[in-house]
This record gives C-alpha cells, structure tokens and sequence, in this order.
C-alpha cells in the first residue's frame, strides 16, 4: 500500500460520504438509507492488495474515519471505535473468501460488497446497543443496516470502476490470483 | 532517523485493534473529544460540499403550487382585504399597548436587568452524518464563540426575515409571541446543542430521537369548518364548536400542552393529547416560553397526521412535520437566553 495517498483518499471517501449521507432515500421499511460508500472502497482494497495485513489496516482506517462521521444511533451518542473494529473484522472475511471468486466481475463485487456490508452494520449496530443501552432502537437499526447494505451493494460495481481507474495511486503490488495445481 | 525497534504490521494492526476497543469501551467519555478536531479537519472542504447537497436538495423538493379557480381566487382576495382591515385595526391596539409596555419595561430595567432577551450566535451548518443512523449536524461555532452545551438553535423560516436589518431580524425572533399581534417571524426550533467544541459544535435535530420537548397546541381553523370539542363548561364537559375567531378569543386559547419526541427519522410524534382536543392535521405547535433555556414561543411544526392511541382510546398519537426544512439547513441561530445569566437574589423587599 501507498500510505500517504491512501490518507487522502480516506479524506475524499469521507468527504463524498458526508455529501451522499446528506441525500438519503426513505423507504417505509427500513426509514432513511444512504450507501455506504467508504464500505466499497474497503472492499476494493481487500479484493486488490496482496497482504492480508495491508487490507485489515486500510481497513480500520477508514472504519475508524466512519466512526468520527456517526454521532448518533437510536437517539444515543456512538462510541467511537466498533466501525474500526467492524470494518478490520469483514476485511478479513472478504480477504479470505476473495479467492472463490471472480473478483474483477461486476456481480461478485456487489455481493462481496453485500456480505461486508451486513456484517459490518449489524455488528456496529449491535456493539452501539450493547455500549449505549438503546435497546429498543435495535430492531429498526438492524431493518436501515440491511436497506443501507443492499443500498450500497447496488452501486458497489460502479464505484469499483471508478476506483479501479485511480488504484495505482493507492496500492503498490497488486494480488495476483492463485494457480490451480 | 531510526528507532531501536521495528514495528511490524501485525503489531501496527494489534495496536490499532486495542486503540479502537479501548475507545469504544470509554464511549461518549472521548467520542467528542475525538470528533470535533476531525471535524474542524474536514470543516474548509465539507462547508462547500454541505453547500452543494443542500442546494441540491432545495432544488429537488417539489413546491408545485395546486391550480386555483377564478372564483376562489376573488374569494380570497375578498378574505385578504377583510383580513386586512381587520389586522390594521389589531396594529392600531397594538401599537397602544406596545407603548404602554414600553413604559413598564423601560421603569423595570432602570431596576433590574431585562429578562426579555435573548442573544443570538449566527452559524453555519458544515457536516452532516455520514450515514443516516443519526440525526445531528456540525456548526462551525464553539465554545470561544459562547456555544454551550444545551443551548437551544433555530432557524430563521423565511427570506422576508432573513432580508430584515440585524436589529430587526433580532427583535423579530426573540420578542415574538402567536397572539401578540408582531408583523414577522419564521423563526423555527430546529434542536439543541449537544456537545461543543473549541471551534465547532453539534447539533441534535428535533427529529432526533431522544429530543423531547413541552409545546403547546394551537388550532388553525378552517373559516368553513367550525370544529367541534369537547370542553370544561360551569354545567360540567359540553361539545361546543369553534370557529375561526375563536382561536384568537379566550374560547379558543385552551391551554393544550403536550410533550413532543422525535422519531428518528423526518418528524415528530406526540402521544400525549386527549381525543376531546379533536385536533387535526394542519393545527401548529410551538415552544412553550417559559424554559430557562428558551424563554420565547417558536414554531415547532404542524401537525400532519392524527391517529387514536392503541394502547389508550381516549388519547390520540399526532405525527408532526417540522417547519424547517432539516435537510437543507445552512445558516442557523444559536439562542444564547440571558435569562440564566441573572444575577441570584438577594432575598427580601
């Protein structure tokens, strides 16, 4: 990894989150949901670098960058630091099952982007009810975690294109696919 | 320049992964203490983006205006005139008992400090949450600026106020009351601040869930429809229907007072109001005056929906738009009461 652009990419990917989490999308089912477009490029990274350990520290950075952004949850103040640690966790899942995908396909990053998604927000949303006692808001906080990852994986692909345009700024050795023997 | 030691990434990544949990273990203890300086970072760049979506959503809400017949439309226009001439002679009063007022005010701050005022902090809306869990904003004011905790913020509705001198837009807001008869005001409570920084603050919108506020209920009446309630007479409860000059008689000014919550999501809701009010959508709630924090009566929202309570009958659950716009906020007022700042009694006569 290239640490240096890969801090001012965590800026821009912040920067555009605030801008598309101020543009949400009500649905009866799950209220608000925007996508979370700091989660694909997460995923990008972890499809893309070759250390495990590269993609499980990008991503606890921009994890961490998320925790800064999200004041509130069910009417209770967030802690900081479950989206790093929610984030550190799926990057690893996504590192080790990349291989049984094709991961440069469209479809494959959408739902790689998926199951980051519902891991990362249903275990940020439950460590934010376990650290802020806000039981009752957990059933419609898990219903906006699934809209919010079904949200996201949708626009993943295209994201990815866009990223995969720029990645040589951020990564330094590519992953290179396994041979089969 | 080198270290005796060299970290490697695995204890990098084990050093982030404790940093994260300890973090998250002290909770709100170091959650704004590590917030605020990011969004001071993230404050020159986010200031236009927030510009940006907030123009965009502006542009996006649709003020489709519906089509209007020739003969409502001379209606109305014989109802503005009546209106007017009726609003004329209430500024004729007015201004009498305005000058009266003058004059007890003016003997009572020769004595003590006014307890009518309030100051106002101008502030600009830089940040938003990333994600749609919560419900706050970053304001680029703090505390070297007089931003406290609790502080009451709102917003002021229209341009006609907004285009008013600054001592004007000031007594426009503060000195406003729904029956004192005052030409201008839209202002509107948009939340409170819940935490503040040195050089920003944040804002928990009244959407929110965990704001909760006293209001009371005043009716807007159809001229065409008078509304029947059920009301306290000397003879014991009596239904009895109230026309449009009633809300603006003592008839009509029933003390209904009700908490409201947000709901987390784009309104408010109250659970607390006896079917026998029959309120209705379009009815508007506003502050009560008499906190400490916000002692002048503001807007909240109106009502837009009305359901009877599940759980008791006789109690009605009324959803409430608020009357900002919270998505497009962008310039706001941080209501800094002087009424706090009274000196304590000294006691006796």
């Amino acid at each position: 990894m290239r640490w240096i652009p890969f801090i001012i990419l965590i800026y821009v990917a912040v920067l555009v989150q605030v801008a598309v989490g101020a543009l949400p999308v009500q649905f009866s089912l799950t209220g608000n949901i925007a996508p979370d477009i700091t989660a694909i490029v997460a995923v990008f990274i972890a499809l893309s670098v070759r250390d495990p350990r590269d993609a499980m520290i990008a991503a606890w950075s921009l994890g961490f960058a998320m925790d800064l952004m999200l004041c509130g949850m069910g009417g209770a103040v967030t802690a900081v630091g479950p989206m790093a640690i929610a984030y550190t966790l799926a990057a690893g899942v996504i590192y080790r099952v990349r291989e049984a995908f094709f991961r440069e396909r469209a479809h494959a990053r959408a739902l790689l982007t998926l199951v980051f998604c519902l891991i990362v927000h249903s275990l940020w949303v439950t460590m934010q009810t376990f650290l802020g006692f806000a039981w009752s808001a957990w059933g419609s906080a898990i219903m906006k975690a699934i809209g919010i990852s079904i949200y996201t994986a949708i626009i993943a692909p295209l994201v990815c294109m866009g990223l995969q345009r720029c990645s040589g700024w951020f990564i330094a050795v590519y992953a290179r696919r396994l041979r089969r023997r | 320049m080198r270290f005796g030691f060299r970290l490697s990434k695995k204890t990098v990544l084990v050093g982030m992964l404790v940093v994260a949990a300890i973090t998250s273990l002290l909770g709100v203890m170091v959650s704004d203490h590590l917030r605020m300086p990011s969004a001071c970072a993230l404050a020159p760049v986010s200031n236009y983006v927030k510009a940006s979506t907030s123009a965009f959503k502006s542009a996006m809400v649709d003020r489709e205006t519906p089509a209007m017949s020739a003969s409502e439309a001379a209606r109305l226009r014989r109802e503005v005139d009546q209106w007017r001439s009726k609003a004329d002679e209430c500024n004729r009063r007015g201004l009498y008992w305005w000058k009266r007022c003058r004059a007890i005010q003016h003997t009572r701050s020769a004595y003590r400090p006014s307890l009518d005022t309030c100051e106002l902090i101008p502030a600009r809306v830089i940040l938003g949450e990333a994600l749609p869990y919560g419900q706050s904003q970053t304001v680029t004011k703090g505390t070297i600026h007089g931003v406290k905790k609790g502080m009451r913020v709102i917003d002021v509705l229209t341009d006609r106020s907004k285009a008013l001198p600054a001592d004007d837009r000031m007594r426009a807001i503060t000195d406003h009351a729904p029956f004192a008869g005052k030409p201008i005001t839209g202002s509107v409570l948009i939340g409170w601040v819940e935490a503040a920084g040195s050089f920003t603050a944040r804002v928990r919108l009244v959407t929110d869930k965990r704001f909760k506020i006293d209001a009371w209920l005043q009716r807007k009446i159809d001229p065409a429809k008078p509304r029947k309630v059920t009301t306290t007479t000397p003879e014991g409860l009596a239904d009895v229907f109230l026309t449009h000059d009633d809300v603006y008689d003592t008839k009509g000014k029933e003390n209904i007072t009700t908490t409201l919550s947000g709901d987390g999501e784009r309104g408010l809701i109250t659970n607390s109001i006896s079917r026998d009010y029959n309120i209705l959508a379009g009815d508007w709630l506003w502050t009560l005056g008499q906190s400490a924090k916000l002692p002048v009566q503001l807007r909240i929202g109106e009502v837009v929906s009305v359901a009877l309570s599940d759980e008791n009958p006789n109690f009605v659950i009324a959803k409430v738009a608020p009357s900002a716009e919270l998505g497009t906020l962008r310039d706001i007022f941080i209501v800094r009461s002087l009424v706090s700042q009274l000196p304590p009694s000294k006691g006796g006569k």
